[in-house]
């Protein structure tokens, strides 16, 4: 992924809106595909932060 | 005048004629007719009761010289008096017997039932014979003496006078009774700076006092000389703590003085009380009941002394041991206070602890079911916008066999987006066509 800084919130955020453009029935052919890469990079990467905070925290448990 | 003289003559001429007249004896053969007389008349021996006014005893290699006398009933004047000897054969028998007997020797005071007959010396005049001796009677007679001595201070309230006198917790200025090179007085003495030199003694540090007040302990002369030592130690007794009278043992006669009226007023009026240590053990005299604190011998009365003062060292001592005892059991107490006290802090400390613990664990769960609860929530978010993506996306339409129609870049939904002649760009499963638009009709 590009930006390496992005939070999980911000990932989550950008997610939503890429999601309700998707889903927009106006949607353009370039957003659309633009958007499905993105988001499901986007995705990759969020479930890869809950994994992640699941397995600090199963540690600090 | 003359005519007196006259007469006086004529009497003394009228007597010498007498005398002329009739038969004139010598002394000897007058006083041997009468010496003749009294033995025949009284060549029996008779019981006679008599007092003592005096007596030598030569006794054991002599004779004993007495004089008799007898007084008025409840009176003093002598109404007889007599010479009388115990002839040394006899005394030799007589002296020792009475001794034994009565318990001490003959005596001046004494009353006595004796044996005698009358003889008549014609050097030595009248006296008395005396062949036996009645022991009993003047025991009798003392006991009555001491009986009638015993009623009077009773009755004169003297009896508990001196007991009633508290003695001093620490008594050492002592005003001693007794006579100078008496063996008692020794015996006290000694026995007091025993005690008193003995580094080991509780009276090691105790600086007696003692100033000894004469007075003869036997014989005629003691009672008066009692008496007047114990009213001299009463005009200084701001000086003395307690007086001491004592004699060491002697016969019954011998004590006979510790009976006597004088002696036991002389105690019970002291102003000081009176320790008495008065002969041996059996003597019980009455000097003793009257005294405030009798005891049995002078050694017992330097006992005494020296025992009140171990006894309040006992009681200090006795005293710092129990204010230890308090002290300990006191420290003892605020210890094991101390101890609870600190058992209790950690108790609660430890249980505060532990509910902390508790606390802490129960929001870590907490705080973990959150976190979970949190995690899981946006697992499903994920989630739902991947399906939602997944619903969406072209792919998985076009895998089902429809098609996407855009027209110019944008999703052609409805025919009113299209219009004949449009170039449309449809994508299907494998591919894109570009397509323009013929002619459109609706649906019906």
């Amino acid at each position: 992924m590009a930006e390496e800084k992005k939070t999980y919130e911000q990932a989550v955020q950008e997610l939503n809106a890429l999601v309700k453009k998707i889903e927009d029935p106006n949607v353009s052919f370039t957003d659309l595909e633009s958007g499905l890469k993105r988001a499901m990079e986007l995705i990759k990467f969020c479930k890869e932060e809950l994994q992640g905070y699941k397995e600090k925290f199963d540690n600090i448990k | 005048m003359a005519e007196y003289k006259l007469n006086m003559i004529d009497e003394d001429e009228d007597l010498m004629n007498a005398a002329a007249a009739e038969e004139r004896y010598t002394l000897s053969e007058f006083l041997e007719e009468i010496e003749t007389d009294v033995e025949n008349s009284f060549s029996d021996a008779r019981w006679i009761t008599a007092e003592i006014s005096s007596i030598t005893n030569n006794f054991p290699g002599g004779h004993c010289y007495l004089e008799l006398v007898e007084t008025e009933t409840g009176g003093d004047k002598i109404i007889a008096k007599a010479r009388a000897t115990i002839w040394r054969e006899k005394n030799r028998m007589l002296t020792p017997f009475f001794r034994e007997t009565a318990g001490g020797d003959l005596r001046s005071g004494m009353k006595v039932l004796i044996k005698a007959g009358a003889a008549f010396s014609t050097v030595f005049g009248f006296s008395l014979n005396i062949i036996n001796i009645e022991p009993s009677f003047t025991l009798g007679d003392m006991e009555a003496h001491r009986q009638q001595t015993l009623k009077r201070l009773d009755k004169e309230g003297l009896m508990n006078l001196n007991k009633e006198l508290a003695i001093p917790a620490l008594p050492c200025r002592i005003a001693v009774v007794s006579a100078e090179g008496a063996a008692g007085y020794g015996d006290f003495i000694k026995h007091i700076k025993e005690g008193a030199d003995d580094k080991s003694h509780p009276l090691a540090s105790v600086h007696f006092k003692i100033e000894l007040f004469e007075s003869p302990m036997q014989g005629s002369e003691a009672p008066e000389g009692i008496a007047k030592a114990f009213s001299l130690i009463a005009a200084c007794q701001k000086e003395f703590d307690i007086v001491v009278l004592i004699r060491g043992g002697g016969s019954q006669m011998d004590l006979a003085c510790f009976d006597e009226y004088i002696v036991a007023k002389a105690i019970a009026e002291s102003p000081l009380p009176v320790v008495t240590g008065v002969g041996h053990d059996r003597d019980i005299h009455i000097c003793d009941m009257v005294a405030c604190h009798p005891v049995k011998t002078p050694t017992a009365a330097a006992a005494f002394l020296l025992g009140i003062f171990a006894e309040q060292k006992e009681l200090v001592a006795s005293m710092e041991e129990r204010m230890q005892k308090a002290a300990t059991l006191y420290f003892g107490r605020q210890d094991s206070l101390l101890e609870q006290l600190i058992t209790m802090v950690r108790a609660t400390s430890g249980n505060y602890v532990l509910k902390q613990q508790n606390i802490l664990e129960q929001k870590k769960i907490s705080v973990g079911n959150i976190i979970s609860k949190f995690l899981t929530a946006r697992e499903n978010e994920i989630k739902m916008l991947e399906l939602r993506l997944q619903s969406s996306s072209p792919m998985k339409i076009l895998e089902k066999g429809y098609s996407m129609v855009f027209v110019d870049g944008r999703k052609a939904v409805s025919i009113n987006d299209i219009n004949d002649g449009s170039h449309l760009r449809i994508l299907m499963r494998d591919g894109e066509v570009n397509v323009t638009v013929s002619k459109k009709s609706d649906v019906e």
